[in-house]
């Protein structure tokens, strides 16, 4: 569906931030934040509650006017109501519905709303996915957490978007629709749509996702795609009996890079040392390894930053 | 856009228990003057004290204790201040808003739903009002605040323009409400305060010691419609009081779109 629009898109991205910043008062919600994503990814926005990542999102839908830099979407710059929202859809935070209108009339308000023809809509793909049976009729007042969220999310998909925007798609829903969301993600992303979506959940970025970003208080920690992110192990967290002492035999091979404290154990960057070798190392110090775990960028940034917040 | 606004407050039981309000009181108002009689403290210039001699009094009973008791105000800041802020409180702002529609488009049709409504208020009381005034006390020329009468050809013309005056006379309160709907999530603040900007202005109004001052309050002419009921009519105050509301809508109006277009939509 939506060809005709798709091909139109040309070169520009479906995403571009340039030096995005947004303030709140004295918080920092967005830092300088550039980002690109082309046509076609599956792009992971991934950070802890409060990361900025909302903020991020409801600028790229012109909701929140940036405090410095800009927005594009598909190549013009982001304002509220610009044509080119038709082709977007979204899930915003959590699905919001007018609660006296049943669940068909919501669809089909926020469809019109946007001065779009019900026949555009592909409103009976969005029901089937949405599959909420006679309760579409129903006022959305009555429906359950779940039947709100896949209504949210046929509402995002209705006409077919050429960008798909989801803000923690998969919170609040039980393990089966969780998958459901996962496989509707892939199949979006299949007829060549772009999806954008953020989350707080490593597991779930790394499963659907072609590509990531790590947000961590409004600036990027890390980015680029998958393979990329989780392909080398490049670091190693280890339990030790003795950590002070590992230090300080870690300390003293050449070639390693940053150690870190992540009580009850310590991570390291293993440079170009090999993991057994610092595991055979530490076992010749005398500091008994209880345990080894071989870990990726993605993992190692998102992980560091969350020890960080802790501290 | 303002069809699918329109559609979602005609698909709303509130809609109809507010407008309905409007059609019930003028009715109980009128059953209780035809079983109580006109009140016993005959204060002259009072149209519930002349409805029992003629049934087309009855609307201008109505509308002078619908508006003056804050009523109809009442309801049409409901419409007004909860356009926006509503729809901010259920979450459902920012979906409208991330549509290809511009904020202001959003603004102006809320707007025209809830100047639509105000309007269709005002002419239930006076429809509802001269039904139960003439079938409780008959079709009979119009008795005017000086004792004569009008005839009935003279006085619908009159009955007209006397609902749509009061309808206009909502316009500035209507458009505070919509200003402060734009800048509350809660619904119940935006009305509380269209209120207490009607019930300020009519405090302050009943102050002599304010003096010309008093003439620029928004509520000030709001009873100026009563001159058309007088021999000879006083018009001068209705041409004011319609005047006085344009600088009220404009500024309230200028500051809801201002406001409207720079906010960061965070609910």
């Amino acid at each position: 569906m939506n060809e005709g629009s798709l091909l139109t898109a040309g070169d520009s991205a479906p995403i571009r931030f340039t030096r995005l910043s947004k303030r709140f008062g004295e918080t920092l919600a967005v830092d300088g934040l550039a980002l690109t994503v082309e046509r076609g990814q599956v792009f992971g926005l991934l950070g802890p509650n409060g990361a900025g990542k909302t903020t991020v999102l409801r600028i790229l839908l012109g909701l929140v006017h940036p405090t410095a830099g800009e927005a594009w979407l598909f190549g013009e710059r982001v304002r509220s109501g610009h044509p080119m929202l038709r082709r977007v859809g979204a899930l915003i935070e959590r699905p919001a519905f007018v609660p006296h209108l049943s669940g068909l009339a919501n669809l089909e308000f926020y469809w019109r709303a946007g001065g779009q023809e019900i026949s555009d809509s592909h409103i009976d793909e969005a029901l089937d996915l949405a599959r909420l049976g006679n309760a579409i009729h129903r006022k959305v007042r009555t429906y359950s957490t779940g039947m709100l969220q896949r209504l949210g999310i046929a509402q995002a998909l209705l006409g077919g978007p050429d960008l798909l925007v989801l803000d923690e798609p998969t919170v609040g829903l039980d393990p089966e629709e969780m998958r459901e969301i996962r496989n509707l993600v892939r199949d979006v992303a299949t007829r060549g749509a772009t999806v954008f979506l953020s989350s707080h959940i490593l597991a779930e970025v790394e499963q659907v996702c072609t590509h990531a970003a790590v947000l961590d208080r409004g600036h990027l920690v890390a980015v680029g795609s998958i393979s990329d992110l989780t392909g080398s192990a490049d670091s190693v967290y280890l339990e030790v009996d003795d950590a002070e002492k590992a230090i300080h035999v870690l300390e003293g091979i050449a070639g390693v890079g940053r150690l870190v404290r992540e009580t009850p154990g310590l991570s390291l960057e293993l440079g170009r040392v090999e993991r057994k070798a610092v595991v055979a190392a530490l076992v010749q110090a005398g500091v008994g390894v209880e345990t080894v775990t071989s870990r990726h960028r993605l993992e190692d940034a998102f992980l560091q930053m969350l020890e960080a917040e802790e501290r | 856009m303002i069809r699918v606004e329109f559609a979602k407050q005609t698909l709303r039981l509130r809609t109809y228990l507010l407008l309905g309000l409007m059609i019930v009181i003028p009715v109980i108002m009128t059953v209780a003057l035809k079983v109580g009689g006109p009140p016993s403290d005959h204060r002259h210039g009072d149209f519930l004290n002349l409805v029992t001699d003629s049934g087309l009094d009855m609307p201008l009973a109505a509308l002078g204790a619908m508006s003056g008791m804050f009523l109809l105000p009442l309801v049409v800041l409901v419409f007004a201040g909860g356009a926006i802020a509503e729809e901010a409180s259920w979450g459902s702002l920012r979906y409208l808003l991330l549509r290809p529609v511009s904020r202001g488009r959003l603004l102006l049709s809320k707007l025209a739903v809830a100047a639509v409504l105000a309007l269709v208020a005002t002419l239930l009381i006076t429809l509802s009002a001269l039904a139960a005034g003439v079938i409780a006390f008959g079709w009979h020329p119009l008795v005017t605040l000086s004792s004569t009468t009008l005839p009935q050809n003279e006085a619908l013309p009159r009955l007209v323009a006397a609902t749509l005056y009061v309808a206009w006379s909502l316009s500035g309160i209507i458009a505070f409400g919509l200003m402060l709907s734009t800048m509350t999530d809660a619904a119940l603040g935006a009305v509380s305060g269209g209120i207490g900007l009607t019930i300020v202005s009519e405090i302050l109004d009943s102050i002599p010691a304010l003096g010309g001052l008093r003439d620029v309050f928004p509520t000030h002419y709001w009873r100026a419609w009563e001159g058309l009921f007088s021999q000879p009519a006083v018009t001068g105050d209705i041409v004011h009081g319609a005047l006085l509301q344009i600088p009220y809508v404009v500024l309230f109006l200028a500051a809801a779109w201002w406001w409207f277009h720079r906010k960061d939509i965070v609910s």
